[in-house]
Parts: structure tokens; C-alpha cells; sequence
């Protein structure tokens, strides 16, 4: 009887291993079925996403003679810069470089701070009002500027602060910048996911309320500031609408990019140009008009999705 | 008695004073962005619906008069102009089925780099790139102009995905026109929709980081397999997000810089025709605001809302 629960037994653990080997087996065959599908998907994808960036930087720098030849897929034949010199000269390049970096930079501080001032408001204070306020907040995010821009410049025209950069910065500092309403509802619900004893120690150590923001709220809040600035960096420096309707003397370099077509006929003297050439000057310019943004963007990368992550808009 | 009411009085005055003290700290605080959203928000809104109503005289270059005309741009808008209710049918349908497309398909991708593997950074950069280069003049570059379209040996982006076997392969197959129709435009827009996903993707992303793991240990435990725990783990969990993401891209879509209505408003305003321009403008905004909350409305019961 011994000897045959023995064998019984040994059969049924020879089975076991049996079926934990092919469950094994399946499970890491799934496994690495899945991860071949997943490569090749996202491979696909970031070449879809990657595949303008890489024509942009292969066309820019193509001589004339690779545009009509072919062969020429990616790496052109002919390495030339004379694309990027002809459209830094009708650009007026580093001017408009200058104009976007200076608005762009105090734009973005001053709307960073009004913005986590109000954000931290709405979160820690009531006060009458505040939901009022607060669904006029949303509402600014929802309308689009088409709306309300008309008003607007026909208000800066009467102060006569038409066409200069004021018009941003003054907009920008008092909490209506380019998606400000965005970023008033991301402080809010980063402050509010703040725990209250840290605000209750402040009190009593003798932080007054403003001393309290400056010294304890936004130390915390900084992963928020990086995600903002690079938010509004970007919204800033790739605007286009405002800023040829507020600021038009003022180009800034994506306003030039959309003035490029009419200026290049116009340097060529109405010319029948030949096409080829405008398609090569039109993507040196998208080339250098991201080009800036595209290495902020790189040198901020690892700190920005940290911030999202850790600015709890989604908490 | 006098001491003691003396004495609780000034307790009294001292309560109100804090809470009072508070308030007015906070109205402070929100008090640039209030007058800013007056100046530049709430003015230009109610001004805006009053050109919308009446008619603009431009007299000696400096000022104008505005005469009260009522419904008429209203009317005008729906009934004899040409263009705009055809636009604004193609505009709302356009954002009805790409917005759902949009939202899915970056849970989709947020799942799958939320894994660890190899170049995930690399990736995550990259899916974030079109947020970057979002520029509505880049992508219109982007999509080409007649010229780009037809010469070179490569064809533009956007042409990626077009395709005419797919086209002909569904006729022969006896499938509808209509379906066709739908099928291949889907398919033919996949490039500006993977590129308007951007966002979302990194919204998804951080929302799945913020998700503990011991709930999963839990649902391993309890015998769940990996289909059952994101139904009953990780998508409750990221359904704000999701209708956050919801809103967004419908907020998006219809702000799009190569939106008909948009480009149609903006040729509008732009003229002499101001008064409709604002008043298609209004339209168009009070619709899509409607849209917005019914969704709100609708999603909003189902959220599972975290209970801290």
C-alpha cells in the first residue's frame, strides 16, 4: 500500500510539473510574442510621429539638385546650408529669435505667477463668490479667442498700446494669458492636494498668509512651475493668432514662419519661382522656428513628465 | 457681569475677525486674475454679443455707432448663408468621432508605456513631441500643399496613411458607399489623430503612475486575471482623467487652427462683415458648450471620484 501511494503520488507530481512547464512555456511564448508586437507598434509610431522632424532636417538641407533627383530619400547628396542662410535673410531671423524669446520668457513668468497667486486662492480660501469665480474660470478655458479678440484689440487701440508687446505682457500679468485658465485649475488642484498641517505649522511658527505662500507653498509647487513653464513656453512661442492681431510690427518667429511663403515671392520680385524652391525654404524655416523649442524641450525632458506626475492634476 | 461680557465679546470679535481676516486674504489673492478676467474676459464677451446684435457704422475713423438690429446675423447665419451650416455639420461630426478615436487610443498608449522597457524614455519624449511642435502653421506645412503632394520622391506626412487599395478592396467586397466613406476617412485621418493625442497621453500616463501597485497585488490575490483587473482597477480608477481628457479634446478640436468654422469665423471678423463674424462666433461657441456639458452631465455619474 505504501509503495502504491508512492508511485500514485510521484505520477501526480510528474503531472504537476508537467502542467506548470507548459504553462510556463505558453505564458513566457505570450510574453515574448507580446513584446515583439509592442516593439514593432511603437516603433511604427514614433516614426509617424518622428517622420515630419526627419523630413523637415532632410529637406532643409538639400542642394537644389537633390530635390529633382529621386534617389534622394533621407540623406541628401548634396549637404547645403544655403536653404537656411536664404530664409534667415527674409526671416529676419535673429530679430524675430530676440522679439519671441523676450516675449515669450516675461510673458511666461508673469503668467506662472499670477496663476499659482489665484490657483492657491481658489484652493485654501473661501470667500463669497469663489464658486462664481471659479465656473468663469472654466469658462475662460472653453471659449476660444475668436470670440473676444475684437474687443480686445479695438480696447488696446483705444489706450493706444496697439502693436507692441505690452499688449502680451499686460495680459499676462493680470491672469489672461494664452491658456491661463488651464494653469489656474492645475495649481488649484495641486494646492488643494496639499496637506493643511503644513499651512496650520506655518500659523504657528507666525507665517502671515503671503509669507506662508512665498516660503512653504511654492517650494512645494515646484514639479507645477516646470510643467507650467514648459506648458506656456510652448503655447507661448508656437502662437500665432494674438500675436499678429496685438503685436503686428512685432514678429515673432512663427509669425514670420506664416509670413514666409509671401515673403519669399516678394524677395524673388514675382517671379515665377520654381516650387521646389519654396518647399526647400519653407521647411528650413518650420526647421529653425522649432528648432529652439525642440532643444528646450530635449534639455527639460526628464524633469517635465516627473512634474506631471508629481503635481497630482490628475489626483 | 460687565468683565465677563467684556471679556466674551472680544472672544466674539476675535473669531469673526480671523475667518473675516482669511477671506479677504483670499480675495486678494484672486484679486489680479479677477480683473484681469473683467478687463479681458467678461468686457469683450458682452461686447462681442452686442456687435453680434446690431450693426456697426464706422464714422470719422475713430469711433463707431452701433445700431440694435436683433436676431437678423442669427437668422442670416442659418438660413441664407450658404456655407456655414454645412461647416458647422462637418465641424461637430468630425469632432464627435475623433474625440472617442482620441481618448481611446491614448489609454491604449499610456497602458503601453506606463510598462517598462527598453528606449521608454526615448518613446515618452516622442509621444510628447507633437504638444511641441503643435504649431497650427507647422502642421498645415505639415499636411502639405498641393505642391508638396505631388512631388518629391517622399510624399508628405499626412499621406501616409492614404490608401487606395483599401478604398477598392472594400467596393469589390460589396460593403456600402456610406461605410466606405467612414471606414477610409478614419483610416485617412489616423496621422492627425495620433498627432492631436499628445496631451492626453501624458494626462493618462501620469494618472497611471499615481495608481499603487498593491491594488493590483490585491486583485492577483483575489483571483482576478489581467483583463478583469483593469476593468475593475485601473479604469475606475483613471475615469476623471478620462473625462478630463474628454473635455479637453473636444476643446481642442474645435479651437484647431484648421477647423472650417474657425478658418470661416476668422475670415469674418477680419472684414467689414464684424458684426457676423461675431455672431457665427457666439454660435458656434454656445453649441459646443452645450455639447460639452451634456457630456459632462452624461460621464459625470460614472466617474468613481478618489475619496481621500
Amino acid at each position: 500500500m505504501d509503495t502504491m501511494t508512492i508511485k500514485t503520488l510521484s505520477k501526480v507530481k510528474d503531472i504537476e510539473h508537467k502542467r506548470i512547464r507548459t504553462k510556463k512555456i505558453l505564458s513566457n511564448t505570450s510574453t515574448v510574442v507580446w513584446k515583439i508586437f509592442r516593439a514593432v507598434f511603437l516603433f511604427g509610431l514614433c516614426f509617424i510621429l518622428l517622420y515630419p522632424l526627419t523630413y523637415m532636417l532632410s529637406v532643409s538641407f538639400r542642394d537644389m539638385k537633390d530635390v529633382y533627383d529621386p534617389a534622394v530619400i533621407w540623406i541628401p547628396k548634396n549637404f547645403t546650408l544655403a536653404n537656411i542662410k536664404d530664409v534667415t535673410q527674409v526671416m529676419n531671423y535673429f530679430q524675430a529669435l530676440r522679439t519671441s524669446l523676450q516675449v515669450n520668457i516675461v510673458s511666461s513668468l508673469l503668467q506662472l505667477a499670477i496663476c499659482a497667486i489665484t490657483g492657491y486662492g481658489f484652493a485654501r480660501f473661501s470667500f463669497k463668490g469663489k464658486k462664481l469665480l471659479f465656473s468663469v474660470m472654466i469658462f475662460t478655458i472653453v471659449v476660444p479667442p475668436q470670440v473676444i479678440i475684437t474687443p480686445i484689440y479695438l480696447g488696446f487701440k483705444s489706450i493706444n498700446l496697439l502693436n507692441s508687446p505690452s499688449t502680451f505682457y499686460l495680459m499676462a500679468a493680470l491672469g489672461c494669458g494664452i491658456k491661463s485658465g488651464l494653469f489656474i485649475y492645475l495649481f488649484k488642484q495641486f494646492f488643494s492636494g496639499l496637506p493643511r498641517e503644513l499651512e496650520d505649522a506655518a500659523a504657528i511658527d507666525g507665517c502671515g498668509f503671503v509669507s506662508c505662500f512665498i516660503r512653504i507653498m511654492v517650494p512645494n509647487a515646484v514639479p507645477v512651475f516646470i510643467t507650467g513653464a514648459v506648458l506656456s513656453i510652448v503655447w507661448y512661442w508656437n502662437d500665432y493668432y494674438m500675436g499678429s492681431m496685438l503685436m503686428n510690427n512685432h514678429e515673432t518667429v512663427t509669425m514670420a514662419l506664416v509670413k514666409l511663403p509671401s515673403s519669399l515671392r516678394l524677395v524673388s520680385g514675382y517671379d515665377i519661382v520654381d516650387p521646389y524652391k519654396i518647399i526647400t525654404r519653407m521647411q528650413a524655416g518650420s526647421l529653425l522656428t522649432i528648432a529652439p523649442i525642440l532643444v528646450f524641450y530635449i534639455v527639460i525632458q526628464r524633469f517635465f513628465v516627473q512634474g506631471i506626475e508629481r503635481s497630482g492634476i490628475v489626483g | 457681569m460687565n468683565k465677563r461680557t467684556i471679556i466674551s465679546r472680544r472672544k466674539q470679535v476675535k473669531q469673526i475677525s480671523y475667518e473675516h481676516k482669511k477671506s479677504m486674504a483670499g480675495f486678494f489673492f484672486v484679486l489680479p486674475w479677477t480683473c484681469g478676467v473683467c478687463i479681458f474676459f467678461l468686457l469683450p464677451m458682452i461686447q462681442s454679443l452686442m456687435y453680434a446684435f446690431s450693426k456697426m457704422d464706422i464714422s470719422s475713423g475713430s469711433g463707431y455707432t452701433l445700431s440694435f438690429i436683433g436676431y437678423t446675423y442669427f437668422m442670416k447665419a442659418f438660413t441664407t448663408d450658404a456655407v456655414f451650416p454645412m461647416k458647422l455639420f462637418i465641424s461637430l461630426s468630425n469632432m464627435l468621432y475623433q474625440v472617442p478615436i482620441i481618448v481611446i487610443f491614448s489609454l491604449f498608449i499610456a497602458l503601453i508605456i506606463n510598462q517598462k522597457f527598453l528606449g521608454r524614455v526615448f518613446v515618452r519624449a516622442t509621444f510628447f513631441l507633437p504638444v511641441i511642435i503643435a504649431n497650427g502653421v507647422i502642421l498645415s506645412i505639415i499636411n502639405g500643399d498641393a505642391l508638396s503632394k505631388t512631388v518629391m520622391a517622399t510624399a508628405s506626412a499626412s499621406q501616409l496613411f492614404k490608401n487606395e487599395v483599401l478604398n477598392s478592396l472594400l467596393l469589390e467586397s460589396g460593403v456600402s458607399m456610406q461605410v466606405i466613406n467612414s471606414v477610409v476617412g478614419v483610416v485617412d485621418s489616423m496621422f492627425s489623430l495620433i498627432w492631436k493625442s499628445g496631451i492626453q497621453i501624458l494626462i493618462f500616463l501620469a494618472g497611471l503612475q499615481t495608481i499603487q501597485p498593491s491594488m493590483y497585488e490585491v486583485a492577483k490575490i483575489e483571483g482576478a486575471t489581467g483583463w478583469e483587473s483593469f476593468w475593475k482597477v485601473t479604469f475606475p480608477i483613471l475615469s476623471p482623467m478620462i473625462i478630463l481628457n474628454l473635455i479637453f479634446s473636444m476643446i481642442d478640436s474645435f479651437t484647431d487652427y484648421m477647423n472650417p468654422v474657425m478658418a470661416y469665423v476668422n475670415e469674418n471678423l477680419v472684414g467689414m462683415k464684424l458684426e457676423y463674424g461675431s455672431a457665427l462666433a457666439w454660435i458656434y461657441f454656445v453649441l459646443v458648450m452645450i455639447i460639452i456639458l451634456l457630456v459632462y452631465m452624461v460621464v459625470n455619474k460614472r466617474v468613481h471620484y478618489d475619496v481621500k
